[in-house]
C-alpha cells in the first residue's frame, strides 16, 4: 500500500497529523506482513536461513508473517538486512512503497558540494583518501557495522536537530503529542535503550523528509536516492563515485570522518 | 513579534563619548560630526528651565559607528563600564586563535564555509533584522527546553523572556553574560559591523565566530580541527 506522505504533511494540527499518520503506517505494516509472506513463499526462501542471515530466531519471523493482522516489524539491523537481501529494496520502499530519498546532513552536503565543484584532480585525491581510510578501517575491523539501534537513532535525531538549530524535543513541532516528545527524550537519554516503535520512526522519516533507512541503517545509501540538505529542487545524486563516497564515509568512525572532513576542507580552502 | 526599540545603555554611551572627547582632537571632531548627523538622538533634558544634561537615545545600529570613532574593541568598551567580556566557550578561543594565524583572504574562505555549515535557520532574513534582545530570545527558545527556561539564572534574560510581549529589553551591560550563557558570539548578538572586533584580532575571524555560534556541537570540534590543520605549521603573510 503506497503511502502519500504529502497528503499527511498538509494536516496542520501536530497531534492530528501524528495520530492519522500512525494509523496509516500501522495499516501499511500489516500490508507488508502479507507481502513479505508472499515473497518468501514465491522465492522458496527458508525461514531458518533468513533468520540465520539477519540474526533473529526463526520462530520470531514465522510469528510475524503468519497473521495478516500483525504489523510487520523486526529489530532495526535485521530489518535492514532483510529488506536489502531478500526484498531487494530499501526499508523505506518496503513500508512506503517508494524508493525513498535520504537527505544528507549539512556537513556531508557541504563536503559533497566541494568535491563536485573542485577539479578532477582534487576529486580523485579526495576519493583516494577516503578509499584508503576505508581500507584501513576494514583491515583493522573498525567500520561502524554494529551500532546499536537506539544509539543510531540518538545520533540521527541530534543530527537533524543540529541542522535545524532546534532542540530535539521540538523537531516535530512544539505542539507535537506528548508520546512523540517523550519518545525523543528517551532517545536522548544514553541510559535508556529504547528500541522504538517502527510506525513512530516512519513518522520521523516522513516529517523530516528523509528515508526510513536514514534512521535504521548506519549506511543508508543502498537502494535509496541521495540528495543534498536544503537543496529541495536539486538533483538526485546519481554519480556512483559520490554515492560510494557517502557510503564509505558513513561507515567510518567519527575520528576517521573528522580526518576526511579536514582533508576536504583544507583542500577546498587551499585551492 | 514586534520589533520595538532597543537602545544602547546610557552608561556605555556616556563612557564611549567621554572616551572619544578625551582621546584626541580628531576623535572630538568626529564625535561632534556624529552628533550633528544624529541630532534627533541627543535631547537636552530641561529641568527648572535649565538645560541639565544631554539624553542620548542611540540605537544599536549606531554603535559600530561610535566604536569606530573611539577606535576601541567592544571588550575594551565594556571595560570602560566595568563589564568583562569572556569567551562564549573554549572552542571559540581555539577557533579564533587558529583563524587569526591565517591571511585575511583565507579566513574569508573559512567564514564562507562556516556560513554554509551553519543551520539554515540563522540565514532567515527576519532573524538578521532582529534587535539584540529579540536575537537573544530567539536563541534561547531554540537552544533550551521549557524546563531549562524555568531555571534561568541571568536575571535580565529571564525578565526579557517573561515579559516578551511587552518588549522588555536586556540591558547592554548584561549582553556579554547573555552571549556567554547562550554560547554565541557577542559580535553577532549586538549586531556589530564586520570591522568591529570583540574576540579576534582580525575582522574576518569575527565573521567565522558569528557563524560558528550556530554550529551543532559535533561539527564544532570537527570544524576547529580543520581550521587548525590549515594554520598549523603554515607560514602566511597577510
Amino acid at each position: 500500500m503506497k503511502i502519500d506522505v504529502k497528503e499527511l504533511l498538509i494536516i496542520e494540527d501536530d497531534k492530528q497529523r501524528y495520530n492519522q499518520s500512525i494509523k496509516l503506517f500501522d495499516e501499511a505494516r500489516r500490508d507488508v506482513t502479507r507481502r513479505v509472506r508472499e515473497a518468501i513463499q514465491e522465492n522458496n526462501y527458508k525461514i531458518t536461513r533468513i533468520a540465520a542471515e539477519i540474526g533473529v530466531d526463526a520462530g520470531g519471523i514465522s510469528r510475524r508473517i503468519r497473521n495478516d493482522n500483525t504489523t510487520f516489524s523486526l529489530p532495526a539491523p535485521a530489518l535492514v538486512k532483510f529488506s536489502r537481501i531478500y526484498m531487494k529494496m530499501s526499508c523505506h520502499e518496503l513500508f512506503f512503497e517508494s524508493r525513498g530519498i535520504s537527505v544528507l546532513p549539512k556537513s556531508l552536503s557541504v563536503m559533497l558540494k566541494y568535491i563536485m565543484s573542485g577539479s578532477e584532480a582534487k576529486r580523485d585525491e579526495i576519493l583516494a583518501f577516503i578509499a584508503q581510510r576505508y581500507e584501513n578501517a576494514l583491515a583493522s575491523n573498525e567500520l561502524r557495522t554494529d551500532v546499536k539501534s537506539h544509539e543510531l537513532m540518538r545520533e540521527r535525531i541530534l543530527e537533524q536537530a543540529g541542522d535545524r538549530y532546534i532542540q530535539p524535543v521540538y523537531l516535530f513541532g512544539s505542539s507535537a503529542p506528548a508520546a512523540l516528545k517523550n519518545a525523543v527524550k528517551r532517545y536522548m537519554d544514553p541510559e535508556i535503550e529504547q528500541a522504538g516503535n517502527l510506525s513512530s520512526i516512519m513518522y520521523y522519516a516522513a516529517s523530516l523528509g528523509t528515508s526510513l533507512d536514514y534512521f535504521l541503517a548506519v549506511d543508508y545509501t543502498p537502494f535509496t536516492d541521495l540528495k543534498l540538505f536544503g537543496d529541495d529542487d536539486g538533483q538526485i545524486i546519481v554519480d556512483e563515485e559520490l554515492r560510494d563516497f557517502v557510503s564509505k564515509y558513513l561507515l567510518l568512525t567519527p575520528s576517521a570522518q573528522t580526518e576526511v572532513f579536514k582533508f576536504i576542507m583544507k583542500n577546498h580552502w587551499s585551492a | 513579534m514586534g520589533m520595538g526599540v532597543e537602545r544602547v545603555s546610557v552608561q556605555l554611551q556616556d563612557a564611549l563619548f567621554e572616551y572619544a572627547q578625551n582621546r584626541d582632537a580628531e576623535s572630538r571632531a568626529a564625535i561632534e560630526r556624529f552628533k550633528k548627523a544624529n541630532a534627533s538622538a541627543f535631547r537636552g533634558k530641561i529641568i527648572d528651565g535649565r538645560l541639565m544634561r544631554e539624553t542620548k537615545i542611540l540605537t544599536y545600529d549606531k554603535l559600530s559607528e561610535i566604536m569606530r570613532i573611539c577606535q576601541l574593541r567592544l571588550d575594551e568598551a565594556f571595560d570602560l563600564v566595568g563589564v568583562e567580556v569572556r569567551w562564549p566557550g573554549e572552542d571559540f578561543e581555539r577557533l579564533a586563535s587558529a583563524c587569526d594565524k591565517l591571511p585575511s583572504e583565507l579566513i574569508s574562505q573559512v567564514a564562507a564555509t562556516a556560513r554554509e555549515l551553519a543551520p539554515d535557520w540563522q540565514k532567515r532574513e527576519e532573524i538578521d533584522e532582529l534587535l539584540p534582545t529579540r536575537r537573544a530570545l530567539n536563541i534561547l527558545r531554540r537552544k533550551t527546553s521549557c524546563g531549562d527556561r524555568m531555571n534561568l539564572e541571568i536575571e535580565e534574560l529571564r525578565h526579557a523572556w517573561d515579559d516578551g510581549k511587552f518588549f522588555t529589553t536586556i540591558a547592554t551591560e548584561a549582553m556579554p553574560e547573555v552571549a556567554e550563557y547562550l554560547q554565541i558570539s557577542l559580535h553577532w548578538l549586538m549586531r556589530l559591523d564586520r570591522d568591529i572586533l570583540v574576540y579576534a584580532k582580525k575582522p574576518e575571524t569575527e565573521a567565522v565566530l558569528d557563524e560558528f555560534s550556530f554550529m551543532p556541537p559535533d561539527l564544532r570540534d570537527r570544524f576547529i580541527q580543520a581550521v587548525e590543520s590549515l594554520s598549523e605549521g603554515a607560514s602566511y603573510e597577510d
